[in-house]
């Protein structure tokens, strides 16, 4: 059975240009020099129908292409409303800073420590002081939908609390957190960053609980934490009568992907280049991708032997591909294992 | 005459420890939750006769004395009878 969907927005990377070298960049970004072009952005943008669509523009670092500019004004005009920027802050100028509130757009800041040592180690020398002027650019300029956005590392896990506690002091609307994603530089640096699912599931639910967060949620401020780092399985290969939101990412080459979690390009379905947006999630290289995958949930090794193998909806095949094979497993197996487990003996006594 | 338990097919079926508990995925892909004694049963009853296992399990128990042998046994049957149905055991016929 194929599962209805429909296009809810677009990941977009418009260049690959970065200033920084953020050792957990899933993109490798500053490696390569690729952009968007405008008329490949149309392409995206003929996805828009005036209904549901977000538009996230993310890079490398976005402020950097040369026709940043031009690209929002074509989405604004195109009639797309919710657009968010994911940014590394250091280009955010007073100026900027205005015309983001001039065009109501949502500005994501990527701040990965809140002690400059901390940051710094992770995103490179001097990155901190930029990063923390362009929030403060945002805020007097008076935005009023900042997201400041932290990944969850080894190399800060002591001063998340810290981070709740002194970004919610600031005008900014979310503070969010996010896991690592082992893609691009964080391979190599696997050590610094990355924690055990358990250590992941640990630490959220410490930060949920805690009263420093209960706190600035009083205040409005939005406290986003990752849902939980396994899942049951990917909603678009699974039947379901129900439409499944989707949200391609298209990297700086113009290729299109299932969502962000998607790296290399042999799981690249089109490109925006050759193709509209549409007509991509519309072509049979797309319908073939999905019947590949669905495929492959048959044949995951660790599958065969596991209890669960009836109810499991096989996590998250993006992460299993990224781990080496879309044979493998996501790697969050015994987590999903024990919550089966509760569940059904919970139902049963 | 069924005399002896043997688990010889047991193991081909996935399962699982859960804190004191097994499940097992059974043949029509049913899941099975043994506890504690269930699991301590399916763990021990290889070679075991039905009042050869319980004795065994009196034996492992702290309270032992408090324990009627002959509802035990009936207990037990009940188990082994629901095992066998389900497939994780048979009975080796001397």
């Amino acid at each position: 059975m194929k599962t209805p969907y429909y296009i809810a927005g677009a990941y977009v990377e418009i260049t690959s240009v970065c200033n920084l070298k953020c050792i957990h960049c899933y993109n490798d970004s500053g490696k390569e020099k690729n952009e968007i072009s405008v008329e490949s952005f149309q392409n995206i943008l003929a996805a828009h129908d005036n209904k549901e669509f977000s538009l996230t523009i993310s890079g490398g670092e976005p402020l950097l292409h040369p026709k940043f500019w031009e690209l929002i004004m074509l989405a604004k005009e195109k009639g797309v409303s919710d657009i968010l920027i994911i940014t590394n802050g250091t280009q955010i100028t007073e100026e900027i800073a205005k015309k983001f509130v001039e065009y109501d757009i949502s500005v994501q800041v990527s701040l990965n420590g809140i002690s400059e040592d901390i940051h710094d180690q992770i995103c490179g020398e001097g990155a901190f002081k930029k990063t923390i002027k362009g929030i403060e650019h945002l805020i007097n300029a008076g935005h009023k939908n900042i997201v400041i956005r932290s990944m969850i590392a080894q190399c800060n896990k002591s001063q998340l609390l810290e981070f709740i506690d002194v970004m919610s002091k600031k005008k900014v609307s979310t503070i969010s957190f996010g896991t690592i994603s082992v893609q691009g530089r964080s391979i190599n640096n696997k050590n610094a960053l990355c924690m055990s699912t358990e250590e992941n599931e640990k630490i959220l639910e410490m930060l949920k609980g805690h009263k420093i967060t209960k706190e600035a949620e009083k205040k409005g401020i939005k406290i986003d934490l990752p849902g939980a780092s396994y899942n049951s399985g990917c909603p678009i290969l699974h039947p379901s009568e129900e439409k499944v939101p989707i949200t391609p990412r298209i990297d700086s080459k113009g290729n299109v992907y299932l969502c962000q979690n998607f790296g290399g390009e042999e799981y690249s379905f089109g490109n925006i280049y050759n193709d509209k947006l549409t007509d991509i999630m519309d072509s049979p290289a797309f319908n073939s991708f999905i019947k590949f995958c669905q495929m492959s949930l048959c044949y995951m090794h660790d599958c065969a032997s596991c209890v669960w193998q009836n109810v499991c909806g096989r996590g998250c095949i993006a992460e299993a591909a990224n781990r080496g094979s879309l044979q493998f497993t996501d790697g969050h197996c015994e987590y999903r294992k024990k919550e089966y487990a509760n569940k059904l003996i919970n139902e049963q006594t | 005459m069924r005399e002896k338990l043997i688990k010889n097919i047991s193991l081909k079926f996935p399962h699982q420890v859960h804190e004191d508990n097994l499940i097992i995925l059974g043949r029509d892909g049913e899941l099975s939750v043994l506890n504690n004694t269930s699991k301590f049963l399916y763990e021990n009853c290889d070679n075991e006769s039905i009042h050869s296992l319980t004795r065994c399990l009196i034996d492992a128990c702290i309270e032992k004395e408090d324990l009627d042998e002959k509802m035990v046994e009936m207990d037990i049957v009940k188990a082994i009878t629901e095992f066998e149905k389900r497939g994780f055991i048979a009975f080796q016929n001397k």
